[in-house]
């Protein structure tokens, strides 16, 4: 090539073009080459290690609380037992379904579950022994030892077979040979558990230790009584009513965004009540502290109850607080459900002469009931495990007296429990252990609820599908029963096959049926769309039933008035309390006089200072391996890989900690096994984890929408795959990923619970920065908001007004950033056009 | 064949490859020869077992109804299926006698090699001149002198200097389609391959521009391998030197071009020409 090129072109021409091309070959060779190499491959090898250490956070905090709630669980026996019963029988159950239906399952698959049986049983064994010699070390009870060996040795034979199994892959393995195998298994685990169980006998009475703490009603840690009933009671009556509360005022409001609000003024409704939630919540505990709780007290006086209810912290006061912070929320998921609707079926509702509010009702809405339903549970969670506001305003009596489900009564939440107990509890002593509990308990009832949330937004679990499980099962089972012919089974369960797999074409979450081609553009059918709405209401409609429809709009109207008066009235109080008591002087760090440091006079710098050091230690921290994991999951670990999707929704179950949790977690951890104290690096730690779901699922958001061509492009030049991600999708999706960043800090920095337990502390020193990075408490904004804004005048003069302008601060910062965000976003984005 | 396939094993790999790459038989006629090759996305067999030599420093155009493999068998010139999950292929691919399908090939090498411009033009959101230095960056080259000279060259190349020189630091984002797709050209023309594959490079263009590509390809066939994937036959017939019709992911004939347009040895050829089917 290069000759024939040169012979063409004039003499100098030729000669610049054969340097070029001794410049091309030699810089392919080199140490840049191996330098570009060595980097991609190192860079994939980070990536994995701090995506893979993320996603196992979530299950490294419930672990550490349940080692840390043992204790005060019964013994540790008795639950090593409890799990490897449960694995047993599962195990067992699936080893004797495979086995006896040589008929449904080939023999490939056959040996593959006993494979998996055995390895299962084998960890199981590992288990067994390692809880074995913890408790021999303990007791130093020979006959753990005994069982030990045994175990061991038991375990050694099933190796054994396992290695053969394992070796014998091209080997045909017959009926014969799995048979025995089989039951060889389910033998030696039964005796292994036999033996266990006679072992355990006598600590059974142990176990009333948990049904105390799960039914106990008396919630008393001096005397040692730790039934966490009414806690988990509490908690359950301010979720209920928050969200009977929520649920009309988020949906009207989402309806009220998707359907009748003009696009110009859309982007401002939902971007301002998306400001609701970029509000800390312990702001909105304060003011509903301040006023709501007042409102309400005067409210049952005007009623004439005054003499009952003589105090606002009841509950019902924090469901309404609640009610707002959720309100975008659901609103804005409801929004997103209703604009996926396509646009056809609306047209075709349209056309049979429903009116708009009829389309909505009858087709929009069902169309999407999974995402609404899911959203409400969703919801159900976070309110769950929110602290600040069960904290501030609920009360903290935990007697119930006035049944079960009233309102109308001071709650002890189980949140506001451990928040509140952390600061004096004893390391080891039966209640930092109960603390534990607690914690577990309401980490596993907000597990649970999202997990659940999240399968029903995925469609995976719908109210038709566990029907037609449960329809599945019993026909089955009939079938066994009555010992039909195997070809019928197999009918009916192609039938069902068919039908599901019908159902799930349809499903309005099927790829398919989002992504087909759709002639007509965006922008046509929407003026057609509203062409045929006018026509529609024009001419066809009944007068009944356009005044139906403005009376629903009318009262989504109001509802979302209403939602933006309380934000309004929140920013008027904050913004005038705030800055009307604002002490320039207090900006500096005072003289250490008695008189000013008890009235906290000690500079709203410090706690500024303090805040942003603690939310930048989490962040220096939690973003790199955040933004790592991100990228990892993106472009290494695709999510259509299985381990993929598994790490993925590693990660984004921290999300679905409860904030007090993870403070918890870092009490015990960092503050308390570390020895740092509360301080800047405990803090920053625990927010840390807090930053890791939140910047992970952005970057990965922000990274999607890079159209992939420019990497495609740039792999055929020749780069290596880490260049073409660096050069290419990180560089045009920075601007969303920094507006990630920017979200997460503006939500973590309003956090309070974990800082609480974590960081901060009434520090009356009069200088900026705390002593050192660990061992030395932090002042925050949140935490002065908290203290502070809990006093009465007459116990500190103008504690209330400091705590607002601590909030008034508080609120800029966090909504600066989250404005700041946005802005960026919309500005910096770079236009693929 | 396997014999001096051994001999020159390691010339793609990453340590002798470079040293070597550059110094390739320039009496050796064919590019590329496909043998036995099979591609399968997880399930589907996307190219059945096809087997052709492609010609140096001509243009061989592949051509077949939508969906009959050619993207994908083009793809696995430079391995960029390679970025696609669950894809399993056999056979050989051999280029400068090396079966470019051996999993120890270095990618980064093989697709400077072969360059590809694909369907849509992509040029990076940046401006005229940094992509076309892109390349030569990543390979290292920050001389700007040294650059310019890379940029000259190869927008003189791709017919597209007197175009843009006035404005290489516009966004590249604002040229036409068709200056796009020279861009692109261009962009790979920088990186010194051997091989160019273009995927429909004109599908997205107006008749014009589709004309100044198709100049373009002819001139750059002196000096380079061109293999260009193409569902317009007409395209194929007023360019290409060697012709091969693709089927359902088969290879039904390949041959000179103005035999498989004038006289076709298949009768499913014939018909596609015909214009009877596809
Ligand atoms: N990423 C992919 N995954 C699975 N199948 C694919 C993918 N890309 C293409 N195919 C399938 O492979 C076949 C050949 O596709 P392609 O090579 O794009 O054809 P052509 O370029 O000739 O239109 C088609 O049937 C197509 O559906
Ligand atoms: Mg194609």
């Amino acid at each position: 090539m290069n000759t024939t090129l040169m012979t063409k072109d004039t003499s100098s021409e030729s000669k610049r073009l054969e340097s070029l091309t001794k410049l091309l070959s030699n810089n392919t060779i080199g140490s840049t080459f191996y330098v570009r190499k060595t980097l991609d491959s190192s860079i994939k090898v980070v990536l994995a290690i701090m995506t893979v250490s993320a996603s196992l956070l979530t299950i490294f905090i419930s672990l550490y609380l349940f080692i840390e709630a043992l204790p005060v669980m019964g013994s540790i026996k008795i639950w090593s037992i409890f799990l490897e019963i449960i694995i047993f029988i599962l195990t067992s159950f699936i080893a004797l379904w495979t086995f006896f239906n040589k008929s449904t399952f080939s023999q490939k698959f056959r040996k593959q579950t006993i494979r998996n049986l055995a390895i299962i049983v084998e960890m199981l064994g590992v288990f067994l022994i390692v809880t074995l010699l913890i408790d021999y070390t303990t007791s130093k009870d020979i006959l753990s030892l005994v069982s030990v060996t045994i175990t061991i040795i038991f375990e050694f034979g099933i190796l054994i077979l396992l290695i053969h199994l394992f070796n014998s892959k091209t080997k045909k393995i017959n009926q014969k040979y799995m048979k025995p195998f089989a039951f060889l298994l389910i033998f030696l685990v039964l005796s292994i558990f036999i033996f266990e169980i006679i072992e355990v006998i006598p600590e059974i009475y142990t176990l009333s230790e948990i049904k105390q703490l799960l039914f106990g009603q008396t919630w008393n840690p001096k005397k040692e009584n730790f039934g966490a009933f009414n806690l988990f009671m509490g908690s359950m009556i301010v979720t209920f009513y928050a969200i009977i509360i929520v649920i009309p005022f988020g949906l009207s409001i989402g309806i009220f965004m998707a359907e009748f609000v003009p696009e110009n003024l859309y982007k401002h409704l939902k971007s301002s009540i998306e400001l609701i939630s970029a509000i800390p919540s312990v702001i909105m505990g304060l003011i509903s502290f301040r006023y709501f709780a007042k409102l309400i007290k005067s409210i049952f006086f005007a009623l004439g109850v005054e003499q009952q209810y003589s105090v606002g912290n009841i509950a019902l006061t924090a469901s309404i607080t609640l009610a707002f912070m959720t309100v975008p929320m659901i609103a804005s998921l409801t929004d997103d459900a209703l604009r996926s609707v396509p646009k056809e079926l609306k047209k075709s509702a349209l056309a049979l002469g429903s009116s708009h509010w009829e389309v909505i009702a009858r087709v929009s809405i069902p169309y999407n009931r999974s995402s609404i339903s899911s959203a409400i549970i969703l919801a159900f969670g976070r309110i769950f495990g929110e602290t600040m506001v069960v904290l501030m305003v609920a009360g903290s009596n935990p007697a119930l007296s006035k049944g079960l489900l009233n309102p109308l009564q001071g709650i002890y939440a189980l949140p506001a429990a451990i928040a509140l107990e952390v600061s004096d509890v004893v390391v080891d002593d039966p209640q930092w252990h109960a603390l534990f509990y607690l914690g577990l308990e309401l980490l596993t009832i907000s597990f649970v609820i999202t997990v659940l949330g999240r399968r029903i937004a995925s469609g995976k679990l719908t109210f038709t599908s566990v029907k037609k499980l449960f329809k599945k099962g019993c026909s089955y089972l009939w079938n066994r029963l009555s010992k039909r012919k195997e070809e019928e089974i197999k009918y009916s369960e192609n039938n069902n096959f068919a039908r599901f797999t019908k159902d799930k074409f349809m499903h309005p979450k099927n790829k398919y049926f989002q992504s087909r081609p759709t002639s007509p553009s965006e922008e046509q059918l929407n003026t057609e769309y509203f062409e045929t709405l006018m026509c529609t209401n024009s001419s066809i409609l009944s007068k009944y039933k356009i005044r139906k429809q403005r009376i629903y709009t009318g009262i989504f109207t109001l509802l979302t008035f209403i939602v933006l008066g309380v934000l309004g009235l929140v920013f008027f109080s904050v913004g005038i309390d705030g800055f009307r008591n604002i002490d320039f002087q207090d900006i500096i760090p005072g003289k250490p006089s008695f008189s000013r440091m008890v009235q906290g006079h000690y500079g709203y710098l410090t706690s500024t200072i303090g805040s942003i050091l603690v939310v930048g230690t989490a962040a220096l921290i939690g973003l790199p391996i955040s933004t790592a994991a991100g990228i990892y999951l993106t472009f290494y670990l695709k999510p259509t890989n299985k381990l993929g999707q598994m790490i993925k929704n590693g990660i984004q179950n921290i999300a679905s900690v409860p904030s007090v949790v993870v403070g918890l977690f870092g009490w015990g951890i960092f503050v308390s096994t570390f020895g740092w104290g509360k301080s800047v690096l405990s803090g920053g730690f625990t927010l840390m984890i807090m930053m890791v779901p939140i910047v992970t699922s952005t970057t990965i958001e922000a990274l999607n929408q890079v159209p992939n061509d420019f990497r495609q492009g740039s792999l055929a030049l020749g780069s290596t795959k880490w260049e073409s991600i660096k050069e290419h999708n990180l560089r045009y999706a920075f601007p969303s990923i920094i507006t990630g960043y920017l979200f997460s800090i503006s939500r973590v920095i309003g956090e309070t619970a974990p800082i609480i337990l974590t960081a901060a502390a009434a520090r009356y020193a009069p200088t900026y920065f705390p002593s050192g990075l660990t061992n030395s408490a932090v002042a925050m904004l949140p935490f002065d908001i908290y203290e502070f804004g809990l006093y009465t005048d007459v116990i500190y003069p103008n504690s209330f007004s400091w705590a607002m302008t601590c909030a008034l601060i508080l609120l800029v910062i966090a909504l600066g950033l989250f404005v700041f965000g946005q802005i960026l976003r919309s500005k910096l984005q770079v236009k693929y056009d | 064949m396997k014999t001096t396939n051994n001999i020159l094993k390691n010339k793609f790999r990453t340590k002798r490859t470079t040293e070597r790459k550059h110094k390739f038989n320039l009496s050796l006629k064919i590019a590329v020869s496909v043998r036995n090759f099979s591609f399968f996305y997880s399930e589907h067999q996307a190219v059945k077992n096809v087997t052709l030599d492609i010609p140096k420093n001509k243009i061989t155009a592949i051509i077949g109804p939508s969906g009959c493999g050619k993207s994908t068998f083009l793809r696995s010139f430079n391995r960029m299926n390679d970025e696609i999950v669950g894809y399993k292929y056999s056979g050989e691919i051999i280029i400068d006698n090396q079966n470019i399908l051996d999993p120890v090939i270095d990618l980064i090498t093989l697709r400077s090699k072969v360059g590809m411009v694909f369907q849509k033009p992509t040029p990076f959101p940046q401006s005229i001149w940094k992509n076309i230095a892109y390349g030569p960056m990543i390979r290292g080259i920050k001389n700007k002198g040294q650059l310019n000279q890379i940029v000259e060259f190869s927008l003189k190349r791709a017919g597209l200097w007197k175009e843009v020189n006035e404005r290489l630091d516009d966004k590249a984002s604002q040229l036409s389609g068709g200056q796009q797709q020279r861009l692109c050209i261009a962009r790979a023309l920088a990186v010194w391959p051997e091989i160019i594959l273009f995927d429909e490079p004109c599908a997205s263009l107006d008749p014009i521009s589709t004309s100044v590509i198709e100049d373009l390809l002819l001139d750059l066939a002196k000096d380079y391998t061109v293999i260009i994937a193409t569902h317009s036959m007409h395209q194929a017939a007023r360019i290409s030197n060697m012709t091969a019709f693709m089927y359902l992911g088969e290879l039904i004939e390949y041959d000179k071009t103005e035999k498989i347009f004038e006289n076709p040895a298949k009768e499913l050829t014939e018909q596609y020409i015909t214009g009877r089917f596809g």
